[in-house]
């Protein structure tokens, strides 16, 4: 299938519609040459799959980081007419809203590197993290529903954080009309989500503090709030066994509705439903939940970040300025409306190991940096560096305000591990410095910095095809896995 | 073992039904840590049921990943008691999942059973199980 990739200019890649029987639409790939060399063919085959849905927009995207996953790949975007289209919890994955948010401070990294180990202990105490870990948050089953209900917003009502962290959230840290019960949501995955509020969990999820290393561009630093050699903290996790339930009740559902609606699919792990079908609405409103849960989640361990500090430093958060810069979601399905072909059309946008990118001007883009376009944060690899870039009017045009996530994986985890050792990973970081805490070195050894592509790269392209530009950069100095 | 770019596939074998849904679950959670580990001291009741043989193991997979994460057990083996197809024209199937309440060391988290390339066949009396978790 790689033969058949057109390469349009330095960062672009078209794979037209006519490259296999039943594809409705063609495909994009963004991304070097470099980056081209190294997907996976069946990355590529997997974005033919979802060219074949109904309703899909041209064209379906893959991002730089993209690698083969099951149904969409990593790193891809589909948008799917509002109308006429599909609904899909396959395409959103198991994940519901894993996102990054990134909490600033104004200290420097000479006022952290003494009291970096004490820092990153304290961390790793208060923030619980690793497979099946349960929060410090006991809820009723009443809290529980709120907390899906509201999203963020419960934990700021409940003294985890501030009004001000709302307003930094992509959807204000809670998307409105949630499900909270039966039909829509099982009481497998309310039993299964609710000791987890609070959590870390386990795999490429982690807590690092960094040192912002390089500015590109001053000026949106500044209203970003970031300046070279000051330290930042990047929190990684999702919507924990909540959102992996909903994905399975829904993936099940709608391999019903793919036989009632008679919908061709190509992998079964695409299963969907027409977007304004019972099964369809069912699932956003059950979806919409999760992605409360993951933004309630970062909500309450951002706070328990704020007090380490605190414990640390023997100062207040508010005096060390530890407010947030943006949290983003990179897993998820959105109604949104994109101009497509001159016109403005209502869709669902699938972004699974994407990030939202709306450039400048958008009112979905907190006030203060409406302006210049809303912040995208991308996660490194373990031990390498991490980005905050820029969303672009370039985005809004070209990939339905669509950016890259990461570092994208370039080898399986099973050769990672089979390649590499946690101790001696371990090793290898803290002599540059780095300070690691992690519940399980085998988990280090399957998100070795070399088992994933090159971020720089990765951002060079999103940044050279101007569908997002970087801001800054970061490095890591502690690092908390489960 | 096959692999995935981001996630595992494993092939699990058996010469029944029982004891494929048996070897799946042994592979599954031999993804996230080493069942060898585990100390046996625990047992938790796990039901499931599908429309048809191949949906009762997705949904058996699915509900011990649950029990797994609220029980807090690592499991480590497992028995299926029994399999029927009952009035409602659906199977149904009774089993018992065994393991340990202290942590082995993990390689990964297991998040969910995915449908990608997902299978249950029968040739003669060998039933092959195909899976590809999301990790």
């Amino acid at each position: 299938m790689k033969e058949k990739l057109v390469q349009q200019d330095e960062f672009r890649w078209w794979l037209d519609k006519t490259a296999r029987p039943r594809m409705n639409v063609s495909a994009k790939i963004i991304g070097s040459k470099k980056i081209i060399n190294t997907l996976e063919n069946a990355a590529i085959e997997q974005l033919t799959n979802v060219a074949t849905l109904p309703g899909v927009i041209e064209p379906v995207l893959a991002m730089p980081d993209a690698h083969w996953g099951y149904g969409l790949p990593m790193g891809a975007v589909g948008a799917f007419d509002a109308e006429d289209g599909i609904i899909s919890a396959g395409c959103t994955g198991f994940d519901i809203n894993c996102g990054v948010r990134l909490i600033r401070t104004n200290l420097t990294y000479e006022d952290v590197k003494p009291k970096l180990r004490n820092l990153v202990d304290e961390l790793f105490t208060r923030v619980p993290a690793g497979v099946g870990s349960k929060g410090k948050i006991r809820l009723s089953d009443n809290q529980f529903s709120d907390v899906i209900r509201l999203g963020a917003r419960w934990a700021v009502e409940n003294d985890h954080g501030v009004e001000a962290d709302l307003a930094h959230c992509e959807e204000g840290g809670g998307m409105e009309g949630a499900a909270t019960k039966a039909p829509q949501i099982s009481e497998k995955a309310r039993r299964r989500g609710r000791p987890q509020l609070g959590t870390l969990g386990a795999g490429n999820h982690y807590l690092e503090v960094q040192k912002v290393e390089k500015i590109f561009d001053e000026s949106i630093a500044k209203v970003f709030g970031l300046e070279k050699g000051k330290v930042v903290v990047m929190l990684h996790c999702g919507s924990r066994g909540f959102g992996h339930q909903v994905a399975t009740d829904y993936l099940k559902r709608m391999e019903v509705a793919v036989k009632k609606y008679n919908i061709w699919l190509p992998d079964r792990q695409l299963v969907c439903a027409p977007a304004t079908s019972q099964e369809g609405q069912d699932y956003y409103a059950a979806m919409k939940a999760a992605v409360n849960f993951a933004f309630c989640n970062r909500q309450v361990m951002t706070h328990w970040i704020r007090e380490g500090f605190e414990a640390v430093f023997n100062r207040d958060w508010e005096s060390m300025n530890l407010n947030l810069v943006y949290d983003v979601t990179h897993n998820i399905c959105k109604f949104e409306t994109h101009e497509v072909n001159g016109s403005k059309r209502d869709l669902y946008v699938h972004r699974k190991g994407a990030t939202r990118a709306f450039g400048p001007g958008h009112p979905k883009i907190p006030e203060d940096y409406r302006s210049v376009g809303q912040p995208v944060l991308i996660g490194g690899s373990m031990g390498t560096a991490s980005y905050v870039l820029v969303g672009t009017d370039q985005a809004m045009k070209e990939t339905f305000g669509s950016t890259c996530h990461g570092a994208g994986r370039a080898m399986s985890r099973k050769a990672a591990i089979r390649k590499y050792h946690g101790h001696d990973i371990k090793q290898a970081l803290e002599s540059k410095g780095e300070v690691i805490r992690s519940m399980s070195t085998k988990i280090l050894a399957e998100e070795a910095p070399n088992a994933y592509k090159d971020v720089h790269i990765v951002v060079d392209s999103v940044h050279g095809a101007d569908i997002s530009r970087k801001v800054a950069s970061q490095i890591p100095m502690g690092v908390v896995k489960g | 073992m096959d692999e995935i770019t981001s996630d595992q596939l494993f092939r699990a074998y058996g010469s029944s039904l029982p004891e494929v849904f048996r070897t799946a679950a042994k592979a599954m959670f031999g993804v996230m840590y080493d069942l060898e580990e585990v100390n046996l001291d625990s047992e938790v009741s796990v039901r499931a049921q599908g429309i048809d043989e191949e949906h009762l193991l997705y949904d058996w997979l699915s509900n011990l990943l649950i029990e797994f994460e609220v029980e807090f057990v690592f499991f480590a083996d497992f028995a299926v008691t029994s399999i029927e197809e009952k009035s409602d024209e659906r199977f149904h199937l009774t089993g018992i999942a065994k393991g340990g309440r202290e942590m082995p060391e993990l390689r990964t988290h297991v998040k969910g059973v995915t449908l990608h390339r997902f299978s249950l066949e029968r040739v003669n009396n060998r039933y092959t199980a195909t899976v590809v978790v999301d990790i």
